[in-house]
């Protein structure tokens, strides 16, 4: 499965940063990367400088919060506007591949998207570098954006499935 | 697994389904054995896909049940799978991957070793490709009728007893077509079963060696082709057109379109 998992993701990778077609989608990919990169930077050094200083670190970590649900706002609409995005079935439900070996692949496979790869950078810097969170803190954000990401992904195959059963084949 | 079984095609037993209420496949009953090549033919929305999907698994039915190869999906799922092809109306291609990477990744999918599965796509892609640099270009680069050989590829990579095929021939020159037709007589074997669904009756009529009839939800003809045809008196499409509607349309109601 492992080896099944690296090229799907390998692919995924290559196609999405090193593909030589559509080259403005190519740019505003690296872009979304480079955003995530920057603020983390940003958020960590304006975290960091003012820690202990304005109204206490728990004001500070009330802000970090809220962008946290800004984000999680904008990870749960972008694949409903401007308009509704099927999920990926990267293995049709005809390959002799067991369900739950498909459930892990299509969820580790659905994270190597652009908007993923930018709020992973922008957790890995900013986390760590703003010197206020604890790792019991950093888990909780990890499992906060994981449950939102794969309950947004669930509605969208619930709704899915509803149109297909009225699909005439 | 006793005689019987292994020489079970394809089972369905008071196979039921509808999509928001509307019936598609009403108590359907069926018996393919190994062997021989199937044609499922009928009119548009007879059901040919539904029961496609249905028997790889694509959709669950209502009520009724499926055994293909002697097994149920229920108990030998993998097993089954393992020795089914499908090439479905719309090919499930991964577009941003080249032909090569997507057969590859099917490959993988049923388990064969790289060198094998190496081999294996060369001389597939070599009988229905003109031009072995096309395995390099991306899937979603390729036109209808390619992604449609392509489809057939990765139906056969891995040497499936049991092929079902939805609609090979749509989208194929006429060249291709022949490479199918020559390529799905020769496929057909002794252990083997396929299954292939097609309006194209001309091209089917020189594959198949059974005919099964969908219209109205059920299934209303099934025999050997030489039954279906009287042994070779009526072409495959008139026979057809008289079994399912024998009513000439009079265009006489169109006039006000072909007239000058």
């Amino acid at each position: 499965m492992g080896k099944l998992i690296a090229f799907i993701a390998g692919k995924r990778i290559r196609t999405l940063f090193f593909s030589d077609k559509e080259p403005l989608s190519l740019i505003s990919r690296y872009f979304l990367v480079l955003i995530g990169v920057i603020y983390g930077l940003l958020f960590a050094f304006m975290i960091s400088k003012n820690a202990g200083h304005v109204s206490g670190d728990r004001l500070l970590r009330l802000s970090t919060f809220s962008v946290l649900i800004f984000l999680s706002f904008v990870l749960t609409i972008k694949n409903y506007i401007p308009n509704f995005r099927p999920v990926t079935l990267v293995i049709s439900p005809f390959y002799p591949v067991s369900p739950l070996k498909r459930a892990i692949i299509h969820s580790l496979t659905d994270l190597f998207v652009p908007t993923t790869i930018s709020l992973t950078l922008f957790l890995a810097i900013f986390l760590p570098f703003s010197g206020i969170f604890s790792i019991f803190d950093t888990v909780f954000i990890v499992f906060w954006l994981l449950t939102l990401i794969y309950s947004e992904r669930s509605f969208r195959l619930i709704i899915e499935s509803a149109i297909r059963s009225f699909i005439w084949f | 697994m006793n005689a019987t079984e292994t020489n079970q095609g394809i089972l369905v037993d008071n196979l039921c389904k509808s999509f928001g209420g509307n019936q598609v496949l009403d108590h359907i009953t069926l018996q393919l054995d190994r062997g021989n090549t199937y044609g499922l033919v009928g009119n548009n929305g007879a059901g040919k896909s539904t029961l496609i999907n249905l028997l790889c698994d694509l959709l669950k039915s209502d009520s009724g049940t499926i055994r293909l190869l002697g097994k149920s999906y229920s108990e030998h799922e993998y097993a089954i799978k393992k020795q089914l092809g499908v090439l479905t109306e719309d090919v499930p291609l991964q577009e941003s991957l080249t032909a090569y990477d997507y057969l590859r990744f099917v490959g993988m999918l049923y388990g064969l070793d790289s060198t094998d599965l190496r081999q294996r796509i060369d001389s597939l892609f070599e009988y229905f490709f003109d031009d072995p640099d096309d395995l390099q270009k991306r899937c979603g680069d390729y036109s209808t009728g390619m992604q449609k050989k392509l489809g057939v590829i990765a139906a056969v990579l891995h040497k499936p007893d049991l092929l079902l095929l939805d609609e090979p021939f749509s989208g194929l020159d006429p060249s291709s077509s022949r490479q199918m037709i020559d390529f799905l007589k020769a496929y057909g074997n002794e252990q083997r079963i396929v299954l292939v669904s097609s309006h194209n009756l001309t091209y089917l009529q020189e594959v198949i060696s059974s005919v099964l009839v969908l219209h109205d939800q059920e299934i209303l003809f099934q025999g050997t082709l030489e039954d279906f045809t009287d042994n070779g008196e009526n072409l495959m499409e008139q026979k057809l057109f008289n079994m399912l509607s024998g009513k000439q349309k009079n265009l006489n109601q169109l006039s006000w379109l072909m007239d000058r």
